[in-house]
């Protein structure tokens, strides 16, 4: 069904594309919007990766590969928009407390602030590859898809993301046991 | 204070699914943008010389190499005589590049008769357009010069080629052709060229590029080159194509280019085996630009 649609598309169908869009508008700006932490910038990039994705579309050779590819042109697209507006502001709308993971999933560890504050200053393709594993639930093949590298640099690339979070979120940590209390 | 950070619980609980949902006005927005967006054409490149006939693999050559990318005002020097004497053979590779399986050849064919540790054996040429200086084969010719730098998106015309320094070989007239592609690109925004792994997934993001995308690596695995005598600056070799045609790259982690040689046929490809196949007049390439195999837990620097 959808590869129909891709492959009318890629002939120039922009009925057929519009579908597609609609269908993957919502998880496309959950990607970039965790990406990017700011909502203005998710919708624009989420805009902007649609656009590619629709010029370039007649080149992807794999029409069952629509959506790890349309998630590549997204998450390029968010580094675009990243790089644009380097300087975050604060637009950032916080995750909800009672997501998914339980009510106070975070509270008990750390700070739901002290991991926004840690996640922004991870690098953008950092943040990507953390978004595509625990948002999306992509195993190491399916990042490599998408991000076009080898399960095995996909593995590496998410330790080392991990690791950087970590060590992130333990450097908040230390100034506030010295002040017994943390800055917001 | 002492807290254990179980960092990939609290990512999961941070990243969580919740109800997304976009704006219809980003989707009507990006629909509007698109109805006046012309489609990119999905053009191939057309990695066979336009004057080459419609070869059988039995009964022609067509060897194409290209070169992509220096940084601004870079130069490949050439002239190392002696680096690629009697063709670099099979040699252990480091992970995670094993080297790629080149198909033997099933018929008999004639013994290499192509020296490259021959000085003479080569050809110096310098682009204009890039600044690069690297060596064809003596008895090979330029086909066609650039005559500007790549620019993504830029469509192939007429199977022409201004973006690259094309060379070939003598039998092209006889409908042999071995080509030699030469030009220049940036790397992909955020591309790490300084490792193995970054260079061949720099090269990915290129696939859907349609002047370069016969570069493509796909799923075929790399085999791990150094640039340079004593430090080892990220190279791959890989087949590419449904031909399985060698193709080389590194990559310039200062200013963020890329170079790549590509060879459109595959190593078995008859009229090749003088040079021992495409494979090996690929790597004799490559060593006149001090390219070679990495010693042994050698990895890029």
């Amino acid at each position: 069904m959808d590869r129909d649609l891709v492959e009318q598309a890629q002939r120039g169908d922009r009925e057929a594309f519009a579908i597609l869009a609609r269908s993957r508008g919502n998880t496309l700006f959950g990607i970039a919007r965790r990406i990017l932490r700011d909502v203005d910038l998710a919708e624009d990039a989420v805009q902007q990766a649609l656009v590619i994705a629709w010029r370039e579309l007649p080149r992807l050779r794999d029409p069952d590969r629509f959506d790890a590819w349309l998630q590549r042109t997204l998450v390029h697209a968010c580094y675009a928009e990243a790089r644009r507006k380097r300087a975050w502001s604060a637009n950032v709308r916080v995750l909800p407390v009672d997501g998914p993971a339980g009510p106070d999933e975070l509270g008990w560890l750390v700070d739901r602030d002290e991991v926004e504050r840690g996640f922004r200053r991870l690098p953008s393709d950092q943040r990507a590859i953390l978004v595509l594993h625990h948002y999306l639930g992509l195993g190491l093949t399916e990042i490599g898809e998408v991000l076009d590298i080898p399960a095995g640099t996909a593995r590496s690339r998410l330790h080392y993301a991990h690791r950087a979070m970590r060590a992130l979120l333990e450097a908040d940590a230390r100034p506030t046991a010295v002040a017994g209390g943390r800055s917001s | 204070m002492n807290r254990t950070i179980d960092v990939e619980r609290i990512l999961g609980a941070f990243l969580a699914p919740e109800a997304d949902r976009l704006p219809d006005r980003v989707i009507d927005a990006a629909l509007t943008d698109i109805a006046r967006t012309p489609q990119r054409r999905a053009l191939r490149v057309p990695w066979r010389l336009p004057f080459m006939p419609a070869l059988s693999r039995a009964t022609g050559i067509a060897a194409v190499v290209l070169v992509t990318a220096l940084g601004a005002g870079g130069i490949i020097y050439l002239n190392s005589p002696g680096s690629g004497s009697g063709g670099p053979g099979a040699q252990p590779t480091p992970t995670p590049t094993p080297a790629p399986t080149v198909a033997p050849t099933a018929a008999p064919t004639p013994q290499p008769t192509f020296d490259p540790s021959d000085p003479a054996a080569w050809t110096p040429y310098s682009s204009a357009v890039y600044g690069y200086t690297i060596a064809y084969p003596s008895d090979w010719s330029l086909h066609s010069a650039a005559t500007h730098k790549w620019q993504p998106g830029e469509p192939i015309v007429d199977d022409a080629w201004p973006w690259a320094d094309v060379f070939v070989n003598p039998e092209t007239v006889d409908g042999d052709s071995i080509g030699l592609w030469v030009l220049q690109v940036p790397a992909p925004a955020g591309a790490d060229v300084s490792s193995w792994d970054g260079l061949r997934a720099a090269l990915g993001e290129m696939c859907d590029e349609p002047t370069v995308d016969a570069a493509c690596p796909g799923n075929n695995p790399p085999t791990a080159l150094c640039l340079g005598g004593q430090d080892c600056q990220a190279a791959i070799m890989v087949l590419t194509g449904e031909e399985l045609a060698p193709m080389a790259a590194f990559g310039d982690p200062e200013t963020g280019v890329i170079t790549m040689f590509l060879i459109g046929r595959p190593d078995d490809f008859p009229a090749a085996a003088r040079y021992g196949g495409t494979v090996a007049l690929l790597k004799a390439i490559l060593a006149q630009v001090d390219i070679r195999e990495p010693q042994p837990g050698e990895t890029p620097r």
